[in-house]
């Protein structure tokens, strides 16, 4: 059994007029220990699917409409308020983009770390404190006796992100949710962080989902990948794969968008025209076919779903929502031999 | 959305960049802002930029990257004289701006323009993206209202601006339209000199490689030198001729981009690419990363000697008693370390 598994889940919420799906009937999983990735860009609902999970999606503003998120075999969607907390924490913990915004700024980080250790836990105050200190120093911040007196402003956005870390890994969950914990982040402190919660979630056999924007991320740090395009999720394959055999063309051109430090400069990027549908304004077939080169008139007509690609039909864990990998409603299929003439990447 | 077609790909300057004429010379700059100070009344001096020497050739595209409050972008602002230098000179083809009178710089500022990060911000929201290209038109030129709308019209087409967006406003459009009038109002009196300060770190990776696609083809049809300031070293390396990296106020190593990239001398540099990562898993899983420990230091209080010794793994005695100079090489390669890596093949990017 999945550690999570999310099913059909499907978010909308409030907007000018009526209503906007966000999250539009994703289904993924996650095991214990594992690391999976869900990509895509700014809108695609991949932050929207993250919140919905952890039940942080409430009127009037947004609201869960469909499906289940089955955590450890139990819904979390249709938990009572205080079993749900109960999941929080100790089950599923969640980082998020900003740790300025998630730390309160007029409580020192001792009081912010030892709260969630004497509710989750149970831990009285010396030993709360204890646990803190231990919690610092595993997330490699100097001094942290000193440190547990201090405000988060007197930290720096890296340090910052190490407490939200030593506060998620505080109660031993199952699986972190991880929201773009690094995007704000320089460079040299995005690789610390992000070794940092390699290790860490190595050492407990943590699970995490790893939400980010950034394919070279995701190509460090996931085993298995999502891509999200517009409320739904459009390819899924273990991570090697899906950047050295991509099969949906929104993946191809998000690859061929990214420049590579390890590159020579030559050629130019081949970004993906126009840009990605309004919510309020999907497109009636595949929601990519406005900007696909690929796309025929099936792609315009009838929405695809994700299947099992071509020629792998028995292999649940690769999948595509494109009409050029499955078979087209009038039978048969389309021709798309010429997608490998711009597929990013040959396997080496 | 039609780039403009490179008919001009094959014509660039053939010289390489460093032997070519120096459109912008930096020497000594440096850059004070006062921060206050928690109680006392006077206020502290920090130095953001301290002591930039650089040059920028003549159909150029030199790149400035480092971290957030490494300077890159007062560097860029300071050149332009949007900020004044506290020392320093700035030369712009054999013309000294930091003493230009007001009148003769303003002259000067229509051959030389920035394209903002934010192109939500940079744009007035209550002006037309017709009346915001013209903006600069009423400034620098003395071009009639039929002209300056001509002249809107045909950048519109330049930079991929459908031309019926003449009439609307710009929260009308998306990011990236919004980034091409950004650029579209730059380059609309003709400037010799652009700095683009960060101008796609704001924009989906999609839409980022539009705008790369289009800075460059831009830089070749119209033989711009440019200044590129960027954080990502990925889109520096795709895009420039040269690099400069900042640390704290200082540029540490300036190089040709391939030899910076495949031989850096820098441990800064040595560190920052490697903490790049490589959207490739079998790369991702050979490479060995050079993490530094800890964070930048406060500008407020920047440390002795080499500002970069309090991270650095080489650091001995003389890194906390002298400022390392920035030293040519013979290849033009520039770096500041008394003890720079030796040029061998290594390959950077650690792997």
């Amino acid at each position: 059994m999945a550690l999570l598994d999310v099913r059909d889940l499907r978010t909308e919420f409030r907007a000018a007029r009526g209503s906007v799906t966000a999250v539009d009937g994703v289904s993924f999983s996650v095991d214990a220990g594992e690391m999976v990735a869900l990509v895509g860009e700014s809108g695609c609902g991949k932050s929207a699917t993250a919140q919905s999970i952890m039940g942080l999606v409430v009127p009037p503003a947004g609201r869960v409409t469909g499906g289940q998120v089955l955590f450890q075999g139990q819904d979390l969607l249709t938990m009572k308020p205080r079993e749900l907390r109960a999941v929080r924490g100790k089950g599923i913990a969640m980082i998020f983009q900003d740790p300025m915004t998630s730390l309160n700024p007029v409580l020192t980080i001792g009081k912010q770390l030892t709260e969630s250790l004497r509710l989750h836990l149970g831990l009285g105050n010396r030993a709360a404190r204890a646990r803190a200190v231990e919690l610092l120093e595993t997330v490699r911040i100097p001094a942290p006796e000193t440190r547990l007196g201090s405000y988060p402003h007197q930290f720096s956005g890296g340090m910052r992100q190490r407490v939200m870390i030593a506060m998620a890994l505080s109660c031993e969950p199952r699986l972190i949710l991880a929201d773009e914990i690094t995007t704000a982040l320089d460079v040299t402190i995005q690789a610390q962080i992000l070794e940092l919660l390699r290790d860490l979630a190595g050492e407990t056999g943590t699970a995490v989902l790893f939400i980010t924007h950034d394919l070279g991320v995701v190509a460090g740090m996931a085993e298995r990948v999502n891509v999200m395009y517009a409320g739904q999720i459009v390819e899924r394959a273990d991570t090697v794969d899906l950047f050295h055999r991509p099969q949906m063309p929104y993946t191809w051109g998000l690859l061929g968008s990214v420049p590579r430090l390890d590159q020579a400069r030559g050629g130019r990027l081949r970004p993906i025209a126009g840009q990605p549908p309004e919510l309020s304004d999907m497109p009636p077939g595949c929601r990519f076919s406005p900007r696909c080169v690929h796309a025929q008139d099936v792609c315009r007509r009838s929405p695809p779903t994700l299947t099992p690609v071509r020629g792998a039909d028995d292999d649940p864990s690769r999948l595509t929502r494109c009409w050029g990998m499955q078979a087209v409603p009038e039978g048969g299929w389309l021709s798309l031999d010429d997608r490998y003439a711009d597929q990013p990447t040959e396997e080496k | 959305m039609s780039e403009p077609t490179s008919a001009a790909a094959g014509a660039v300057a053939v010289a390489p960049p460093q032997d070519r004429p120096v459109l912008l010379r930096v020497r000594d700059l440096a850059v004070d802002f006062k921060v206050p100070v928690k109680g006392s009344l006077r206020a502290a001096r920090l130095r953001a930029v301290a002591g930039v020497d650089l040059d920028v050739h003549r159909g150029e595209i030199l790149g400035v990257v480092g971290e957030s409050g490494c300077g890159k972008s007062t560097t860029g602002r300071a050149i332009l004289q949007l900020l004044k230098p506290s020392e320093g000179t700035v030369a712009f083809d054999g013309v000294e701006l930091t003493t230009l009178a007001r009148g003769r710089m303003r002259a000067m500022r229509r051959r030389m323009q920035m394209i903002f990060q934010d192109p939500y911000a940079s744009l007035n929201p209550r002006m037309t993206i017709g009346e915001l290209i013209e903006e600069p038109l009423l400034v620098h030129s003395d071009a009639t209202a039929r002209e300056r709308r001509a002249k809107a019209l045909e950048t519109m087409r330049l930079v991929g601006v459908s031309p019926h967006w003449h009439e609307r406003y710009p929260h009308e459009l998306s990011g990236g339209q919004r980034q091409r009038v950004g650029i579209a109002r730059a380059l609309v009196s003709n400037p010799e000199f652009i700095v683009a300060d960060e101008p796609v770190s704001a924009l989906d990776v999609s839409i980022q490689a539009q705008i790369v696609n289009l800075l460059e083809s831009l830089q070749e049809e119209l033989g711009l030198t440019m200044m590129f300031i960027g954080h990502d070293l990925a889109v520096v390396r795709h895009l420039c001729d040269r690099i400069a990296v900042m640390y704290l106020g200082t540029v540490v190593e300036i190089g040709d981009c391939e030899s910076l990239y495949t031989r850096p001398r820098h441990p800064y540099t040595q560190a920052l690419l490697s903490a790049v990562p490589i959207p490739d898993p079998l790369v991702e899983a050979e490479r060995r990363r050079r993490i530094l420990k800890g964070d930048v230091p406060s500008p407020l209080n920047p440390p002795t000697g080499c500002r970069f010794r309090t991270r650095c793994w080489k650091a001995q005695e003389i890194c906390g008693t002298q400022v390392p100079a920035l030293t040519a090489e013979s290849t033009g390669h520039q770096v500041a370390c008394h003890f720079p890596e030796e040029p061998g093949p290594e390959s950077p990017a650690g792997t």
